[in-house]
């Protein structure tokens, strides 16, 4: 218990210790302050912004993008995913097809967002959903191939319908390899948000930290950047908390 | 009188199994797993099927669960020819790990067959319940699969074969992964269960010992290519028990006889 | 056999309809080009060296960038996963840096080295240290203990130690981290250079969209796919050469 809270105290010390030592550092004018900021200047930035309400606003328009985009996303794909996991015929048309896209960079549809949607939160959306589709499609489909045999069997001996199939037995069996590609898609999703709000320069974190750097604010950059790691944090917590209350039965 | 008149009453068989074979390819490459094998399984009866790897009883149990075609020959239940799995002939698994259902409890993979036959809450509740004393459960109810022992996990899946009110329970080797001891516990509730409930089961085993242990009569299936060698009744007491059937010597004699057989093919 | 056409089945069908329905004008020619003419502007922009030069461009700021991940990365990990006191404190700062997004320090990058190589291949090694560091540390607090009992036994020096038994017992893990690096650096760098940086696979992307060049910029994507296959594929095949 004692080793416990004394690990955290040296855990948080050792944290501060770095601002502190990154604070002096450009204190004593060893490093640039236009290229590095004082972590109090950047922390001043983030109280001001969460004062006038600007934090609150920019954060919403971010995160609205994101959800929008990345539920869409998760929809999309756990239809698709489903309808080709569990049909062989399917899986034998459309995988190899689909397997092929995997390792195509998702920012690459960007260009052909732009294309046809123009600089517009239709192309973010696009974007971030388009790309996030695919680490959950594949897991999705790959997690109902795994459905063991027997599983199978055990259904199919029971005369159970595709339907109930799917739901009692295949997405359960599934869920482990799901929950994977749920995580991989959230990450890239928040990545397509930032770099589609910088593209297009639509309100939010990411546009925030180009303003930054286009009026060479440096001190507006780093509270950027603070604030989008926090935020990252935060919605992949959210993500790994629901995670552990759904799959109770893996760490039983 | 009438006592004798039931022994003379004619069996009902309920699987009839006639000329099955399964071969795999086709010309040189063609590879016969089993052919021309034909038996019938009585009501009521225990029958085990002992043979050594390759023979093809896997296949065989699987064919008359519906869930393999034979290449030529055919499987009749209940006097209709098999065409596919149904909720009549339960199937036991040797992999339990894989034939459980990881994410639900004990009770929740119990109940799973009379959820599926639309069995109200109440019913399931009642039935899971009297399965779960039956096979020693009750304690890990609330446990999941991975929580337990493989003993408890293949009872697990035994009980879930009885919720299914099967016709026939199919067993393919369900005690090979096993210790000895727990193997030994698991042979007796088995046969106590199947003596009460008067249940038909075909068990797959590659332990001759077990086959003259457990069942009415025993099957021994020759390997390159699978047929059947012997079929014999076992004319042992029940119930029967561990030391005493063992050292039986109409037992020892079968073994004796058997064991010729299953090692020379 | 079998399986192979109906792989292509779908894909095949596809292409053709396309090529058809473009032609035949049932698709607007200012967003969808015929495949014909994808195909006819990969191959002039293979054969005219842009694509080849874009490729080697972008292909260059991943390996500048996985090689500084590679070594900061092992290092770090193998000083945090010989301590678990180290990497225990540092932590709360590593966990933060981490769910900053690597995308979101371009413009940072942007103001400190200006367009070109250093700003791409700083931000790829960013998103990239960290599959890496990550792995490393596994693999060192994984290396079978046995092992070092049998090195003691055997009176191994230090360096032996290091030489035959523990780079050997990392290699897999560390190889895995690696694979997902390699992964993301593609990624990474492509998204750099269609955001702003003007080198590279993604610039001539984005250049070829924004000159209305659609069919070279379809011409890109489809290049690209081939580009994150073989990369892909050669990964893999560097796993199964260096592991087994």
């Amino acid at each position: 218990m004692i080793r416990a809270t004394c690990r955290a105290l040296a855990a948080i010390l050792f944290t501060l210790l770095v601002f502190v030592v990154w604070q002096a550092a450009i204190d004593s004018g060893l490093v640039n302050r236009i290229f590095v900021a004082a972590p109090l200047s950047a922390i001043d930035v983030i109280a001001e912004r969460a004062a006038n309400g600007t934090l609150w606003t920019t954060t919403a328009a971010t995160a609205q993008r994101l959800l929008a985009g990345w539920i869409a996303a998760v929809g999309i794909a756990m239809l698709l995913g489903t309808a080709v996991g569990n049909s062989r015929a399917a899986h034998q048309y459309l995988s190899p097809t689909l397997e092929f896209f995997r390792p195509l960079p998702a920012s690459a549809v960007i260009p052909v967002a732009v294309l046809f949607f123009g600089l517009t939160t239709k192309m973010s959306t696009f974007v971030i959903a388009f790309g996030a589709l695919w680490p959950v499609l594949l897991s999705a489909i790959h997690g109902f191939v795994s459905v063991p045999r027997e599983l199978r069997e055990v259904a199919s001996t029971l005369e159970m319908g595709r339907l109930r199939y799917i739901f009692t037995i295949a997405i359960p069996s599934a869920s482990v390899d799901i929950m994977a590609g749920l995580r991989i898609s959230l990450s890239l999703a928040l990545i397509l948000t930032v770099v589609t709000e910088m593209q297009a320069s639509l309100p939010g974190l990411g546009y925030e930290l180009f303003l930054a750097q286009r009026t060479y604010r440096s001190a507006d950059l780093y509270a950027g950047l603070m604030t989008l790691g926090v935020f990252g944090f935060l919605i992949n917590q959210a993500l790994l908390l629901t995670e552990r209350r759904l799959m109770r039965w893996k760490l039983a | 009188m009438g006592l004798h008149a039931v022994a003379q009453a004619p069996a009902i068989n309920i699987v009839e199994v006639r000329q099955v074979s399964m071969a795999f390819g086709a010309g040189l490459s063609r590879h016969v797993v089993f052919e021309d094998i034909s038996f019938d399984v009585e009501l009521g009866e225990f029958l085990c099927i002992v043979g050594s790897s390759g023979c093809g009883k896997t296949t065989l149990l699987r064919q008359i669960a519906g869930l393999q075609k034979p290449t030529s020959g055919s499987v009749v239940f209940n006097g209709e020819p098999i065409t596919r799995p149904t909720q009549d002939k339960a199937i036991v698994f040797q992999d339990y790990s894989k034939a459980l259902l990881p994410w639900r409890t004990v009770e929740g993979n119990v109940a799973l067959s009379l959820e599926v036959a639309g069995a109200s809450a109440s019913l399931i509740k009642s039935e899971v319940d009297e399965l779960l004393s039956k096979t020693g459960l009750q304690a890990a109810a609330k446990k999941y699969p991975a929580q337990l022992s493989g003993g408890m996990q293949q009872r697990v899946q035994i009980a879930r074969s009885l919720a299914q009110r099967p016709k026939i329970i199919l067993m393919d080797e369900p005690f090979g992964a096993l210790d000895a001891i727990t193997r030994q516990a698991l042979q007796d509730e088995l046969q106590m269960l199947a003596r009460e409930r008067s249940m038909t089961v075909v068990f797959i085993t590659h332990d001759l010992e077990e086959a003259l242990y457990l069942g009415d009569s025993v099957i021994v299936l020759a390997s390159n290519p699978g047929r059947i060698v012997k079929q014999i009744d076992v004319n042992l007491e029940r119930p029967r028990r561990q030391l005493e059937t063992r050292e039986n010597s109409t037992f020892l004699r079968l073994r004796h006889e058997l064991h010729g057989l299953i090692g020379r093919h | 056999m079998l399986s192979s056409w109906r792989s292509i089945a779908v894909p095949a069908a596809v292409l053709l309809l396309w090529e058809f329905a473009a032609a035949f004008r049932f698709v607007d020619l200012e967003f969808i080009s015929r495949p014909s003419h994808i195909m006819i502007a990969a191959i002039s922009g293979l054969a005219d060296g842009s694509f080849l030069y874009a490729t080697w461009q972008t292909l260059e700021a991943c390996v500048f960038g996985l090689t500084i991940a590679l070594v900061v990365g092992v290092l770090t990990g193998i000083f945090l996963g010989l301590s678990p006191f180290a990497e225990f404190i540092s932590r709360p700062s590593l966990e933060g840096l981490r769910s900053i997004p690597s995308i979101a320090f371009a413009p940072l990058t942007l103001l400190l080295f200006g367009f070109g190589l250093p700003m791409e291949g700083l931000i790829i090694a960013y998103a990239c240290l960290w599959p890496i560091l990550i792995t490393t540390i596994a693999a060192v607090r994984n290396i079978e203990p046995r092992l070092l009992e049998i090195a003691a036994a055997l009176e191994m020096s230090p360096a032996t130690r290091v030489r035959k038994i523990v780079i050997p017992a990392m290699l897999p893990r560390v190889l895995v981290g690696l694979r997902t690096a390699a992964g993301f650096a593609l990624v990474v760098s492509v998204t750099v250079e269609i955001l702003i940086n003007p080198r590279g696979l993604g610039y001539g992307l984005i250049i070829a969209q924004q000159s209305l060049r659609i069919d070279v910029m379809y011409a890109y994507l489809v290049w690209l796919a081939v580009i994150g296959l073989i990369v892909n594929a050669l990964v893999r095949l560097a796993d199964r050469e260096v592991v087994v």
